[in-house]
Protein backbone atom coordinates (compact mmCIF):
# COMPACT_ATOMS: atom_id res chain seq x y z
CA UNK A 1 0.00 0.00 0.00
CA UNK A 2 1.18 3.48 -0.81
CA UNK A 3 3.81 1.97 -3.10
CA UNK A 4 2.40 3.69 -6.15
CA UNK A 5 3.30 2.20 -9.50
CA UNK A 6 3.71 5.62 -11.08
CA UNK A 7 3.99 9.22 -10.09
CA UNK A 8 0.74 10.12 -11.94
CA UNK A 9 -1.47 7.95 -9.63
CA UNK A 10 0.40 9.34 -6.69
CA UNK A 11 0.03 12.96 -7.85
CA UNK A 12 -3.72 12.39 -8.31
CA UNK A 13 -4.07 11.41 -4.66
CA UNK A 14 -1.86 14.29 -3.54
CA UNK A 15 -3.97 16.75 -5.56
CA UNK A 16 -7.17 15.22 -4.18
CA UNK A 17 -5.85 15.75 -0.65
CA UNK A 18 -4.79 19.32 -1.44
CA UNK A 19 -8.21 20.15 -2.92
CA UNK A 20 -9.88 18.69 0.19
CA UNK A 21 -7.36 20.37 2.44
CA UNK A 22 -9.96 21.97 4.70
CA UNK A 23 -11.59 18.60 5.43
CA UNK A 24 -8.34 16.91 6.38
CA UNK A 25 -8.91 15.84 10.00
CA UNK A 26 -5.36 14.60 10.38
CA UNK A 27 -3.79 17.83 9.27
CA UNK A 28 -1.57 19.61 11.73
CA UNK A 29 -1.14 23.31 11.08
CA UNK A 30 2.35 23.26 12.58
CA UNK A 31 3.64 20.93 9.82
CA UNK A 32 2.45 23.45 7.21
CA UNK A 33 3.82 26.46 9.14
CA UNK A 34 7.17 24.73 9.78
CA UNK A 35 7.44 23.85 6.09
CA UNK A 36 6.81 27.45 5.00
CA UNK A 37 9.20 28.74 7.69
CA UNK A 38 11.96 26.32 6.68
CA UNK A 39 11.50 26.75 2.93
CA UNK A 40 10.53 30.38 2.51
CA UNK A 41 11.85 32.24 5.59
CA UNK A 42 15.10 30.43 6.40
CA UNK A 43 16.10 30.43 2.73
CA UNK A 44 15.56 34.18 2.49
CA UNK A 45 19.21 35.31 3.00
CA UNK A 46 20.46 32.85 0.38
CA UNK A 47 17.75 33.82 -2.13
CA UNK A 48 18.38 37.54 -1.51
CA UNK A 49 22.11 37.13 -2.08
CA UNK A 50 21.67 35.13 -5.31
CA UNK A 51 18.95 37.43 -6.67
CA UNK A 52 20.94 40.59 -5.81
CA UNK A 53 23.93 39.26 -7.75
CA UNK A 54 21.71 38.00 -10.60
CA UNK A 55 19.91 41.34 -11.02
CA UNK A 56 23.04 43.48 -10.81
CA UNK A 57 25.20 41.25 -13.02
CA UNK A 58 22.52 41.11 -15.73
CA UNK A 59 22.34 44.90 -15.86
CA UNK A 60 26.16 45.24 -15.85
CA UNK A 61 26.51 42.59 -18.54
CA UNK A 62 23.76 44.24 -20.59
CA UNK A 63 25.45 47.60 -20.15
CA UNK A 64 28.81 46.28 -21.36
CA UNK A 65 27.29 44.35 -24.30
CA UNK A 66 24.68 46.81 -25.53
CA UNK A 67 26.58 50.02 -24.98
CA UNK A 68 26.74 53.26 -23.07
CA UNK A 69 23.07 54.16 -22.98
CA UNK A 70 20.63 52.15 -20.92
CA UNK A 71 18.68 50.38 -23.66
CA UNK A 72 15.14 49.05 -23.21
CA UNK A 73 16.63 45.64 -23.93
CA UNK A 74 18.30 45.62 -20.53
CA UNK A 75 14.89 45.98 -18.85
CA UNK A 76 13.46 43.21 -21.04
CA UNK A 77 16.33 40.93 -20.07
CA UNK A 78 16.02 41.88 -16.40
CA UNK A 79 12.32 40.98 -16.41
CA UNK A 80 12.96 37.70 -18.24
CA UNK A 81 15.68 36.72 -15.77
CA UNK A 82 14.49 38.22 -12.49
CA UNK A 83 10.78 37.62 -12.85
CA UNK A 84 9.60 35.43 -15.68
CA UNK A 85 12.00 32.76 -16.92
CA UNK A 86 15.22 32.29 -14.94
CA UNK A 87 13.97 33.14 -11.43
CA UNK A 88 11.55 30.17 -11.14
CA UNK A 89 14.38 27.80 -12.14
CA UNK A 90 16.85 29.29 -9.62
CA UNK A 91 14.29 29.36 -6.77
CA UNK A 92 13.24 25.83 -7.78
CA UNK A 93 16.83 24.60 -7.48
CA UNK A 94 17.22 26.31 -4.07
CA UNK A 95 13.96 24.71 -2.87
CA UNK A 96 15.00 21.33 -4.24
CA UNK A 97 18.44 21.35 -2.63
CA UNK A 98 17.28 22.63 0.75
CA UNK A 99 13.71 21.48 1.35
CA UNK A 100 13.14 18.79 -1.28
CA UNK A 101 16.17 16.88 -0.11
CA UNK A 102 15.19 17.31 3.55
CA UNK A 103 11.66 16.01 2.83
CA UNK A 104 12.97 12.92 1.01
CA UNK A 105 15.37 12.17 3.86
CA UNK A 106 12.71 12.68 6.52
CA UNK A 107 10.11 10.49 4.79
CA UNK A 108 12.77 7.89 3.91
CA UNK A 109 13.81 7.66 7.56
CA UNK A 110 10.15 7.43 8.62
CA UNK A 111 9.71 4.56 6.17
CA UNK A 112 12.72 2.67 7.56
CA UNK A 113 11.61 3.27 11.17
CA UNK A 114 8.12 1.93 10.28
CA UNK A 115 6.45 5.22 11.20
CA UNK A 116 4.65 5.20 7.85
CA UNK A 117 3.51 1.59 8.37
CA UNK A 118 2.23 2.54 11.82
CA UNK A 119 0.17 5.40 10.34
CA UNK A 120 -1.32 3.12 7.66
CA UNK A 121 -2.18 0.46 10.24
CA UNK A 122 -4.02 3.11 12.30
CA UNK A 123 -6.14 3.99 9.25
CA UNK A 124 -4.35 7.32 8.68
CA UNK A 125 -3.34 8.13 5.12
CA UNK A 126 0.32 9.24 4.99
CA UNK A 127 -0.66 11.32 1.96
CA UNK A 128 -3.13 13.41 3.94
CA UNK A 129 -1.09 13.48 7.16
CA UNK A 130 2.47 13.90 5.88
CA UNK A 131 2.49 14.70 2.18
CA UNK A 132 -0.33 17.21 1.65
CA UNK A 133 0.91 19.79 4.21
CA UNK A 134 4.47 19.53 2.86
CA UNK A 135 3.40 19.96 -0.78
CA UNK A 136 1.08 22.87 0.09
CA UNK A 137 3.92 24.41 2.13
CA UNK A 138 6.29 24.05 -0.80
CA UNK A 139 4.05 25.71 -3.34
CA UNK A 140 3.28 28.66 -1.05
CA UNK A 141 7.01 28.93 -0.34
CA UNK A 142 7.90 28.75 -4.04
CA UNK A 143 5.57 31.67 -4.77
CA UNK A 144 6.98 33.68 -1.84
CA UNK A 145 10.56 32.97 -2.88
CA UNK A 146 9.73 33.94 -6.48
CA UNK A 147 8.37 37.28 -5.25
CA UNK A 148 11.46 37.90 -3.03
CA UNK A 149 13.72 36.96 -5.89
CA UNK A 150 12.02 39.37 -8.28
CA UNK A 151 12.04 42.30 -5.84
CA UNK A 152 15.68 41.87 -4.73
CA UNK A 153 16.92 41.24 -8.29
CA UNK A 154 15.24 44.47 -9.42
CA UNK A 155 16.90 46.32 -6.51
CA UNK A 156 20.25 44.78 -7.56
CA UNK A 157 19.56 45.84 -11.15
CA UNK A 158 18.82 49.40 -10.00
CA UNK A 159 22.12 49.67 -8.05
CA UNK A 160 24.04 48.42 -11.08
CA UNK A 161 22.20 50.92 -13.35
CA UNK A 162 22.89 53.75 -10.93
CA UNK A 163 26.63 53.02 -10.65
CA UNK A 164 27.12 52.15 -14.32
CA UNK A 165 24.84 54.73 -15.97
CA UNK A 166 23.84 57.11 -13.19
CA UNK A 167 20.15 56.26 -13.62
CA UNK A 168 17.90 57.36 -10.75
CA UNK A 169 15.37 55.11 -9.06
CA UNK A 170 12.20 56.78 -10.44
CA UNK A 171 13.56 56.67 -13.99
CA UNK A 172 14.62 53.04 -13.54
CA UNK A 173 11.18 52.03 -12.26
CA UNK A 174 9.46 54.01 -15.04
CA UNK A 175 11.53 52.25 -17.73
CA UNK A 176 10.93 48.89 -16.09
CA UNK A 177 7.17 49.42 -15.81
CA UNK A 178 7.01 50.17 -19.54
CA UNK A 179 8.18 46.64 -20.41
CA UNK A 180 6.67 44.72 -17.49
CA UNK A 181 3.31 43.18 -18.43
CA UNK A 182 0.63 41.33 -16.47
CA UNK A 183 1.52 38.30 -18.55
CA UNK A 184 5.05 38.33 -17.02
CA UNK A 185 3.62 38.37 -13.49
CA UNK A 186 1.10 35.65 -14.33
CA UNK A 187 3.85 33.46 -15.76
CA UNK A 188 6.01 34.04 -12.69
CA UNK A 189 3.22 32.90 -10.35
CA UNK A 190 2.30 29.96 -12.57
CA UNK A 191 5.89 28.71 -12.91
CA UNK A 192 6.64 29.08 -9.20
CA UNK A 193 3.41 27.36 -8.22
CA UNK A 194 4.05 24.44 -10.58
CA UNK A 195 7.70 24.28 -9.42
CA UNK A 196 6.58 23.91 -5.78
CA UNK A 197 4.02 21.25 -6.74
CA UNK A 198 6.52 19.34 -8.86
CA UNK A 199 9.32 19.30 -6.27
CA UNK A 200 6.87 18.50 -3.45
CA UNK A 201 5.25 15.61 -5.33
CA UNK A 202 8.50 14.05 -6.63
CA UNK A 203 10.43 14.33 -3.34
CA UNK A 204 7.59 12.93 -1.23
CA UNK A 205 6.91 10.16 -3.79
CA UNK A 206 10.54 9.03 -3.74
CA UNK A 207 10.78 9.38 0.06
CA UNK A 208 7.69 7.20 0.61
CA UNK A 209 8.91 4.33 -1.57
CA UNK A 210 9.27 1.11 0.40
CA UNK A 211 12.70 0.44 1.88
CA UNK A 212 14.02 -1.31 4.95
CA UNK A 213 17.57 -0.03 5.03
CA UNK A 214 18.96 3.30 6.15
CA UNK A 215 21.49 3.06 3.28
CA UNK A 216 18.60 3.46 0.82
CA UNK A 217 18.05 7.05 1.92
CA UNK A 218 21.04 8.63 0.08
CA UNK A 219 19.96 6.71 -3.06
CA UNK A 220 16.48 8.15 -2.65
CA UNK A 221 17.95 11.65 -2.35
CA UNK A 222 19.91 11.23 -5.58
CA UNK A 223 16.75 9.98 -7.32
CA UNK A 224 14.62 12.84 -5.96
CA UNK A 225 17.12 15.52 -7.03
CA UNK A 226 17.65 13.99 -10.48
CA UNK A 227 13.93 13.53 -11.22
CA UNK A 228 12.96 16.94 -9.82
CA UNK A 229 15.72 18.83 -11.66
CA UNK A 230 14.84 17.08 -14.94
CA UNK A 231 11.15 17.76 -14.32
CA UNK A 232 11.90 21.40 -13.58
CA UNK A 233 13.71 21.90 -16.88
CA UNK A 234 11.00 20.03 -18.84
CA UNK A 235 8.27 22.05 -17.11
CA UNK A 236 9.94 25.35 -17.99
CA UNK A 237 10.55 24.23 -21.57
CA UNK A 238 6.89 23.23 -21.92
CA UNK A 239 5.73 26.62 -20.66
CA UNK A 240 8.13 28.40 -23.04
CA UNK A 241 6.77 26.30 -25.95
CA UNK A 242 3.23 27.16 -24.87
CA UNK A 243 4.17 30.86 -24.74
CA UNK A 244 5.64 30.67 -28.26
CA UNK A 245 2.63 28.72 -29.54
CA UNK A 246 0.27 31.20 -27.89
CA UNK A 247 2.03 34.27 -29.33
CA UNK A 248 2.15 32.66 -32.80
CA UNK A 249 -1.60 32.06 -32.68
CA UNK A 250 -2.22 35.65 -31.54
CA UNK A 251 0.14 36.92 -34.27
CA UNK A 252 -1.63 34.80 -36.90
CA UNK A 253 -5.08 36.01 -35.77
CA UNK A 254 -3.89 39.64 -35.88
CA UNK A 255 -2.38 39.07 -39.32
CA UNK A 256 -5.52 37.34 -40.62
CA UNK B 1 -13.15 -12.86 12.66
CA UNK B 2 -9.92 -12.35 10.75
CA UNK B 3 -9.53 -14.57 7.71
CA UNK B 4 -6.58 -15.17 5.40
CA UNK B 5 -7.63 -16.41 1.95
CA UNK B 6 -5.05 -17.88 -0.43
CA UNK B 7 -2.50 -15.18 0.30
CA UNK B 8 0.84 -15.24 -1.43
CA UNK B 9 3.59 -12.61 -1.32
CA UNK B 10 6.61 -12.54 -3.60
CA UNK B 11 9.89 -10.72 -3.07
CA UNK B 12 12.54 -10.63 -5.81
CA UNK B 13 10.56 -13.29 -7.75
CA UNK B 14 10.67 -15.61 -4.72
CA UNK B 15 7.56 -16.62 -2.80
CA UNK B 16 8.01 -15.57 0.84
CA UNK B 17 4.47 -16.15 2.08
CA UNK B 18 1.92 -18.72 0.95
CA UNK B 19 -1.10 -19.28 3.18
CA UNK B 20 -4.15 -21.07 1.81
CA UNK B 21 -6.98 -20.50 4.28
CA UNK B 22 -6.77 -19.60 7.91
CA UNK B 23 -9.34 -18.14 10.30
CA UNK B 24 -8.59 -16.29 13.52
CA UNK B 25 -11.30 -15.76 16.12
CA UNK B 26 -11.14 -12.23 17.61
CA UNK B 27 -11.57 -13.55 21.16
CA UNK B 28 -8.75 -16.13 21.01
CA UNK B 29 -5.02 -15.68 21.37
CA UNK B 30 -2.68 -17.20 18.78
CA UNK B 31 1.05 -17.68 19.06
CA UNK B 32 2.56 -17.87 15.57
CA UNK B 33 6.19 -18.90 15.94
CA UNK B 34 8.97 -19.34 13.45
CA UNK B 35 12.67 -18.65 13.05
CA UNK B 36 14.31 -15.72 11.33
CA UNK B 37 13.34 -15.37 7.67
CA UNK B 38 10.28 -17.64 7.89
CA UNK B 39 7.93 -14.74 7.01
CA UNK B 40 6.68 -13.37 10.35
CA UNK B 41 7.15 -9.69 9.51
CA UNK B 42 5.70 -10.17 6.01
CA UNK B 43 2.66 -11.90 7.54
CA UNK B 44 2.19 -8.99 9.95
CA UNK B 45 2.50 -6.46 7.12
CA UNK B 46 -0.17 -8.32 5.14
CA UNK B 47 -2.50 -8.50 8.17
CA UNK B 48 -1.93 -4.81 9.01
CA UNK B 49 -2.87 -3.77 5.47
CA UNK B 50 0.60 -2.40 4.76
CA UNK B 51 1.74 -4.90 2.11
CA UNK B 52 -0.71 -5.90 -0.57
CA UNK B 53 -0.27 -9.60 -1.39
CA UNK B 54 0.44 -10.71 -4.96
CA UNK B 55 -2.75 -12.78 -4.76
CA UNK B 56 -5.43 -13.59 -2.21
CA UNK B 57 -7.04 -11.41 0.40
CA UNK B 58 -7.45 -10.73 4.10
CA UNK B 59 -11.02 -10.46 5.39
CA UNK B 60 -12.02 -8.71 8.60
CA UNK B 61 -15.59 -9.59 9.55
CA UNK B 62 -16.12 -10.73 5.94
CA UNK B 63 -14.97 -7.39 4.47
CA UNK B 64 -11.90 -7.33 2.26
CA UNK B 65 -8.90 -5.44 3.62
CA UNK B 66 -7.48 -4.89 0.16
CA UNK B 67 -10.55 -4.38 -2.04
CA UNK B 68 -12.52 -1.99 0.12
CA UNK B 69 -13.13 1.71 -0.40
CA UNK B 70 -11.16 4.27 1.57
CA UNK B 71 -13.77 4.72 4.33
CA UNK B 72 -14.33 0.97 4.77
CA UNK B 73 -10.61 0.41 4.78
CA UNK B 74 -10.04 2.97 7.54
CA UNK B 75 -12.87 1.38 9.53
CA UNK B 76 -11.41 -2.13 9.11
CA UNK B 77 -7.90 -1.08 10.09
CA UNK B 78 -9.21 0.51 13.25
CA UNK B 79 -10.40 -2.92 14.43
CA UNK B 80 -6.81 -4.05 14.73
CA UNK B 81 -4.20 -2.97 17.27
CA UNK B 82 -0.92 -3.44 15.47
CA UNK B 83 2.65 -3.41 16.80
CA UNK B 84 5.55 -3.75 14.38
CA UNK B 85 9.03 -5.06 15.14
CA UNK B 86 10.12 -1.40 15.44
CA UNK B 87 8.16 1.01 17.68
CA UNK B 88 7.16 3.25 14.71
CA UNK B 89 6.47 6.31 16.87
CA UNK B 90 6.23 9.55 14.89
CA UNK B 91 9.57 11.06 15.81
CA UNK B 92 8.68 14.75 15.55
CA UNK B 93 5.60 14.42 17.78
CA UNK B 94 5.44 14.10 21.57
CA UNK B 95 4.35 10.83 23.18
CA UNK B 96 0.98 12.41 23.98
CA UNK B 97 0.48 13.48 20.35
CA UNK B 98 1.50 10.02 19.13
CA UNK B 99 -1.18 8.39 21.24
CA UNK B 100 -3.71 11.13 20.50
CA UNK B 101 -3.27 10.35 16.81
CA UNK B 102 -4.40 6.74 17.38
CA UNK B 103 -7.31 7.85 19.58
CA UNK B 104 -8.48 10.49 17.07
CA UNK B 105 -8.16 8.15 14.10
CA UNK B 106 -10.52 5.72 15.82
CA UNK B 107 -12.90 8.46 16.94
CA UNK B 108 -12.58 7.48 20.62
CA UNK B 109 -13.98 9.83 23.26
CA UNK B 110 -13.14 9.47 26.96
CA UNK B 111 -15.07 10.89 29.91
CA UNK B 112 -11.83 12.41 31.26
CA UNK B 113 -9.12 14.34 29.54
CA UNK B 114 -6.95 12.17 27.30
CA UNK B 115 -3.83 13.30 29.18
CA UNK B 116 -5.27 11.92 32.45
CA UNK B 117 -6.30 8.65 30.81
CA UNK B 118 -2.85 8.07 29.29
CA UNK B 119 -1.01 9.17 32.40
CA UNK B 120 -3.09 7.38 35.07
CA UNK B 121 -4.28 4.25 33.29
CA UNK B 122 -1.24 3.43 31.21
CA UNK B 123 1.94 5.46 31.71
CA UNK B 124 1.95 5.20 35.51
CA UNK B 125 2.44 1.43 35.27
CA UNK B 126 5.51 1.98 33.12
CA UNK B 127 6.90 4.94 35.12
CA UNK B 128 6.36 7.24 32.14
CA UNK B 129 3.70 9.52 33.66
CA UNK B 130 6.03 12.55 33.55
CA UNK B 131 7.10 11.96 29.96
CA UNK B 132 3.87 12.78 28.14
CA UNK B 133 5.44 15.77 26.40
CA UNK B 134 8.78 14.09 25.68
CA UNK B 135 9.78 13.21 22.13
CA UNK B 136 10.37 9.51 21.27
CA UNK B 137 14.07 10.27 20.67
CA UNK B 138 14.62 10.85 24.40
CA UNK B 139 13.36 7.37 25.38
CA UNK B 140 15.08 4.01 25.62
CA UNK B 141 14.12 1.24 23.17
CA UNK B 142 12.04 -0.51 25.86
CA UNK B 143 10.18 2.70 26.68
CA UNK B 144 9.48 3.35 22.99
CA UNK B 145 8.05 -0.17 22.64
CA UNK B 146 5.84 0.42 25.67
CA UNK B 147 4.47 3.66 24.16
CA UNK B 148 3.88 1.81 20.90
CA UNK B 149 2.04 -0.87 22.91
CA UNK B 150 -0.15 1.78 24.60
CA UNK B 151 -0.86 3.33 21.19
CA UNK B 152 -1.97 -0.08 19.87
CA UNK B 153 -4.36 -0.87 22.74
CA UNK B 154 -5.69 2.50 23.98
CA UNK B 155 -8.42 2.95 21.36
CA UNK B 156 -10.09 -0.39 22.11
CA UNK B 157 -9.11 -2.65 19.21
CA UNK B 158 -11.04 -5.88 18.63
CA UNK B 159 -7.92 -7.89 17.87
CA UNK B 160 -4.17 -7.43 18.40
CA UNK B 161 -1.42 -8.26 15.93
CA UNK B 162 2.05 -8.00 17.50
CA UNK B 163 5.38 -8.70 15.83
CA UNK B 164 8.62 -9.65 17.66
CA UNK B 165 6.65 -10.26 20.82
CA UNK B 166 9.51 -12.02 22.63
CA UNK B 167 11.86 -9.06 22.01
CA UNK B 168 9.16 -6.82 23.38
CA UNK B 169 8.70 -8.95 26.50
CA UNK B 170 12.42 -9.31 27.12
CA UNK B 171 12.44 -5.62 28.08
CA UNK B 172 11.99 -4.08 31.53
CA UNK B 173 8.19 -4.18 31.66
CA UNK B 174 7.35 -7.87 31.12
CA UNK B 175 5.03 -8.24 34.11
CA UNK B 176 3.09 -5.03 33.43
CA UNK B 177 2.56 -5.92 29.75
CA UNK B 178 1.37 -9.43 30.58
CA UNK B 179 -1.10 -7.94 33.09
CA UNK B 180 -2.47 -5.56 30.44
CA UNK B 181 -2.80 -8.41 27.92
CA UNK B 182 -4.58 -10.64 30.44
CA UNK B 183 -7.07 -7.92 31.25
CA UNK B 184 -7.69 -7.41 27.53
CA UNK B 185 -8.19 -11.17 27.10
CA UNK B 186 -10.80 -11.09 29.87
CA UNK B 187 -12.62 -8.40 27.87
CA UNK B 188 -12.64 -10.71 24.83
CA UNK B 189 -9.75 -9.13 22.95
CA UNK B 190 -7.51 -11.80 21.49
CA UNK B 191 -4.63 -11.49 19.12
CA UNK B 192 -1.85 -12.89 17.02
CA UNK B 193 1.54 -12.81 18.74
CA UNK B 194 4.48 -13.51 16.46
CA UNK B 195 7.53 -14.95 18.21
CA UNK B 196 10.73 -16.73 17.24
CA UNK B 197 10.11 -19.60 19.69
CA UNK B 198 6.92 -21.22 20.94
CA UNK B 199 5.51 -19.24 23.90
CA UNK B 200 8.88 -17.94 25.11
CA UNK B 201 7.69 -16.62 28.50
CA UNK B 202 4.99 -19.21 29.25
CA UNK B 203 2.07 -16.80 28.76
CA UNK B 204 -0.33 -19.55 27.72
CA UNK B 205 -2.01 -18.96 24.35
CA UNK B 206 -5.21 -20.58 23.06
CA UNK B 207 -3.58 -21.77 19.83
CA UNK B 208 -0.03 -22.39 18.66
CA UNK B 209 0.76 -22.19 14.96
CA UNK B 210 4.12 -22.75 13.34
CA UNK B 211 5.23 -20.54 10.47
CA UNK B 212 7.64 -22.41 8.26
CA UNK B 213 8.94 -21.21 4.89
CA UNK B 214 6.01 -18.80 4.59
CA UNK B 215 3.23 -21.31 5.38
CA UNK B 216 1.21 -21.86 8.55
CA UNK B 217 1.01 -25.29 10.25
CA UNK B 218 -1.18 -26.00 13.24
CA UNK B 219 0.30 -28.94 15.19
Amino acid sequence: MYDYKNVIDYSNEVLYNIVHFKHNRNLRANILINQIYFTAIQALPLVCLISLFTGSSIVLLGHSLIGGTQSAWIYEILIASAIRDVAPIITGIIILLRSGNAITTELGAMRVEKEIDALISMGISPISYLVAPRVVGLFFSAILLGVYFGIVAIIGGFFASYFANGIYFDDFIYQLSKVLTLNDLFLMFLKNLLTGLLIGSVCTYVGLQKSNMITDIPQKNIKAVTFSATGLIILNLLIVFLEIFNSSIIGYVKYA
Amino acid sequence: MLEIKNVSVNRNSKEVLNIENFKFDFSKSYNIYGGTGEGKTTLLEVLAGVEKPASGDVLIDDLSLYDSGFMELSFLRKKLGVMFDLPGLISNQSLYENIKLAVNSKGMIFDRSLRDVISQEYFESFKLENSLDARPGSLSVDQKRVVSFVRAIIAGPSFLVFDSFCDFLSGSFEKEIILFLRSLKEKGVGGIFLTKKRDPVGMGFDHYIELKRGSLYEP
